[in-house]
This record gives C-alpha cells, structure tokens and sequence, in this order.
C-alpha cells in the first residue's frame, strides 16, 4: 500500500504547486467589479474552513496528520 | 500551573488593547459576534466526549481592529480497548483551552496576533503566532505569511509536575493566498510546515513484545486475549523519535451558483516519520429558505503509517527492544470516511433575520485500521448543537 499511495500523493502534491504557480497570473486575468461581487459576500464563501471547533478537535485525535486549518485570507473585497 | 496560564492570557488581551491606535474613536461603529457550541461525540471503543465551547469578536471595521477570543471544555471518558489491555479501569477527564486572538489591518497592510493554551491535569499546552498580511489594491488577492511557537508539557496524572514532565517545542511557519477566480469563486491555497523536537511518547502506553515466532501467527484486529496468550512478559513504555519534522499543502474551493455554495478542501500531509496523508472535504450548503440553509458533508482522510509502525514488535529480551515503537493506532495505516450534514435556522427578527441562528450537525465516521491490534474498525459519530449572534 505504501509505495503505491505515496506515488499518488507525489502526483497530488506536484499538480497542486502547478496550480498554486499559475494562479496569482489567473486571478489577475479576470477583475471582478464591486458590483458584481454579491456571491462572494455570500457567507457560506468564507475562506475560512468550513471545519468547526469540536469537529476539528475530532479530527486531530483521530488522525495523524495536522495542519491546512488556518487561513488569514479575506481576499475579495466585498464590502 | 492553570492560574498561571490563564492570568498570561488576560494579560496578553489587555496588553494587545492598549496598543489600540490612539485615534480609535469610540463613536466608530462596533460589530460583535458570540457563537456557543456543544458538541457530543460517541464511539464503538466506549469513548465519549462533551465539549462545550464559546467565542466572541469585536471588531471596529473603520480602523481595522478585531478582537477575538474563546474558550472550550472537553470532558473525556473512555474504558478504550487500549485501556482494557493495560487492565486500567474506565477513566474520566477534563481538559481546558482558551484562545486570543487579534487582528489589525487599516489597508492594504496588515496583521495578525493569536495565543492559544490548555490545561489537562498531565498535559499543558501555550503558544501562538503572528502573521503579515498583505492584500491587492483591488482587494481580489490576499497573501499572508508567519511563525508560530508553542511549548507543551506532558506528566503523569498524580505525579508532581516536578517528579516527571517532558518538554516538547513545536516551531511552525505557515503562508498562504486567497484570491478571486470569477465572479462565484473563491481559491485559498495555504502550506504550514512544523519542527518539533522533545519526546511525545505517551506515558501511559505499554507496547506488547512478541518472540519472532509468535509474532507471524498475530492477525489485524487480534483481540486483547489473543494478544495476551501471545506476547512475551517483557512491556516497555511507547518509545517515539525525539524530532518530527511536518508540512501540508491545503487547497480551498468556494463556487457558488445560488441557491448552491459548493465547498471542496483538500490536504496532503506528509512528515520525516514517514507518514503521508490525503484529506478531502466536501460540502454543500442550499439556501432552502431565508431562515433555512442545508448541508450535507462527506469527507475521505487516508494515511499511511509512520516508518516504525509494526503490528507485532519483536523483541529476544529487555535488551533487545525495538529502538522505536508505538501503539498508538493513529500513527498507523488507517481510513476514514465521515458522512453528515447539518442544518441552520435563522431566528433573528424580519429586518435582521442572520443576526441570530441556531444550528444542528451530524458527523458520522467509519475508520478501517490497518495492522493493528485489538480493533479493525470503529464507528463514531458527532452531534453539535451551535448558537450565533451578530450585532
């Protein structure tokens, strides 16, 4: 199981820093004027996690792997 | 010890609202937040858990200010298959955290400053962080950076502090990127590495030995009387490495097609004990009504186990014990599906409905272990009752 699943997370991991790479150029590509920003204000689009404290509690016991729970990011300007 | 820790944090509260910039107006409006949560948590190994947890922020939005804090209990009881077969009796406890948090940023710049703590009556926890914050000038784009520090103080219940305690320092750097994909998404991308150093190893927990022969004739999930007739009389204490070094890549999707929120999270973890992890979440909240949103949730967390994992350690005698060993089944090759959902009922007046809401959520888990003794699988489940107010 071992070798196999860490070349799939090898995988994951190496997409996901393509992504993170191109990103910042992406967002830039596409303004989103003020007043087309009612989605984003929506609360459920928070980019804080969705993750509550007693369930990431759970989390945290139950498993061995920690982080990827803070985020500082407001990022959209909806006000 | 406790008073201590909670004096260090009023302090740290009073001391950050001094350093308020001088300008700040009392006349400026003011907006709050208080949520209260219990959650209840229940499962087949006959452990169960209450915590009860609150949180406020108050924020002066024109200057930039938030100030945040909480505080939660957890109250533990379990008589675990772990406890059976150490032949301890059922135990109970309780185990209590706080955090503070603040947050400045008038522009474009901007930053942030938390502390967390915890008292159990053989485990301390402080520590917190700082971070830099730094947004475009068509706010579409946040970027933020910082460390963090925490110091955690392990004992043994009924032994003075200074009897028995270890030390374990945990150095942590996080940074991270929320932007604005289109006009219904948004992308956070966040990594956060850890070092620890100190030793972790339980206290408590005993690692059966096995001869070599005895050792290939143990199966996955062999109960606490199987091991017992099989294992050796030698059983020392858990033996961890005295460093760890961790780090996770997460990604956060919002996309948002009303009255439909789609949110996708996503982690991969890896550490130099050899543990690789994969994470994902997935909800989707529905606006059924003004007062009324929905959610289902389903969540898929895979590991591998560390390097040192054995299912059966081997050992000729006291002098030829694995240098490594655990029996802690969460540092082994595991999956865990969750299954849930929840449901938020607005009840603040007609001109206000969010103002005030209450929710109601349920997670379901099913974890399959792999090479471990007495357990294969445990369900649990978790309920949590919340309440929010906005003013």
């Amino acid at each position: 199981m071992s070798h196999r699943f860490g070349w799939q997370l090898a995988a994951r991991a190496a997409a996901l820093l393509i992504v993170l790479a191109c990103l910042p150029v992406v967002s830039g590509c596409t303004p989103v004027p003020a007043w087309e920003r009612s989605r984003l204000a929506h609360p459920t689009m928070k980019p804080k996690s969705s993750v509550g404290t007693a369930e990431g509690h759970l989390h945290e016991v139950q498993e061995g792997s920690t982080g990827g729970a803070d985020s500082e990011g407001g990022g959209c300007g909806c006000n | 010890m406790r008073l201590q820790l909670i004096r260090a944090a009023l302090f740290l509260a009073v001391g950050l609202a001094g350093s308020l910039p001088p300008n700040t107006a009392l006349a400026e409006p003011v907006e709050g937040r208080f949520t209260a949560e219990v959650g209840g948590y229940q499962d087949t190994t006959a452990t169960s858990v209450l915590t009860p947890s609150v949180a406020a922020s108050v924020a002066l939005p024109d200057s930039g200010v938030e100030l945040s804090g909480g505080y939660l209990v957890d109250l533990v009881t379990t008589a675990s298959p772990d406890v059976v077969a150490t032949a301890s009796p059922r135990w109970e406890e309780a185990r209590h955290g706080g955090h503070l948090g603040f947050r400045y940023q008038p522009g474009r710049f901007g930053f942030t400053a938390r502390a967390s703590a915890s008292y159990a009556p053989d485990y301390l926890s402080a520590g917190g962080g700082v971070t830099a914050l730094f947004e475009t000038e068509d706010r579409l784009s946040t970027f933020w950076v910082g460390p963090s520090y925490y110091r955690d103080i392990a004992g043994r219940t009924g032994t003075p502090w200074s009897t028995f305690s270890r030390t374990l320092d945990k150095i942590g750097l996080g940074a991270g990127w929320t932007g604005v994909l289109d006009r219904s998404t948004l992308l956070s991308i966040l990594g956060d590495g850890a070092y620890e150093t100190g030793d972790p190893s339980k206290p408590y927990r005993y690692v059966p030995m096995f001869t070599a022969d005895a050792a290939e004739g143990i199966e996955a999930g062999a109960s606490v009387s199987d091991v017992a007739r099989a294992r050796s009389t030698t059983r020392p204490l858990e033996q961890l490495p005295l460093t760890r070094l961790r780090g996770s890549a997460s990604a956060r999707l919002a996309w948002r097609s009303p009255p439909f929120t789609l949110r996708l999270e996503d982690r991969l973890y890896a550490d130099s004990w050899r543990l690789l992890a994969t994470t994902t979440d997935a909800r989707l909240p529905v606006d059924a009504h003004e007062r009324l949103r929905l959610w289902p949730h389903v969540r898929l967390h895979a590991q591998t186990g560390v390097s040192f994992w054995e299912l059966a350690y081997v050992a000729n005698g006291p002098e030829d014990l694995p240098a490594l060993r655990t029996g802690d089944r969460e540092l082994g090759p595991l999956v865990n599906v969750g299954a849930g959902g929840g449901a938020r009922v607005a009840i603040g007046d007609a001109d206000a409905v969010d103002d005030v809401a209450l929710s109601l959520a349920g997670l379901g888990t099913f974890t399959q272990f792999f090479e471990t003794l007495y357990l294969s699988h445990r369900l649990s489940v978790l309920v949590t009752l919340g309440f929010e107010a906005v003013w």
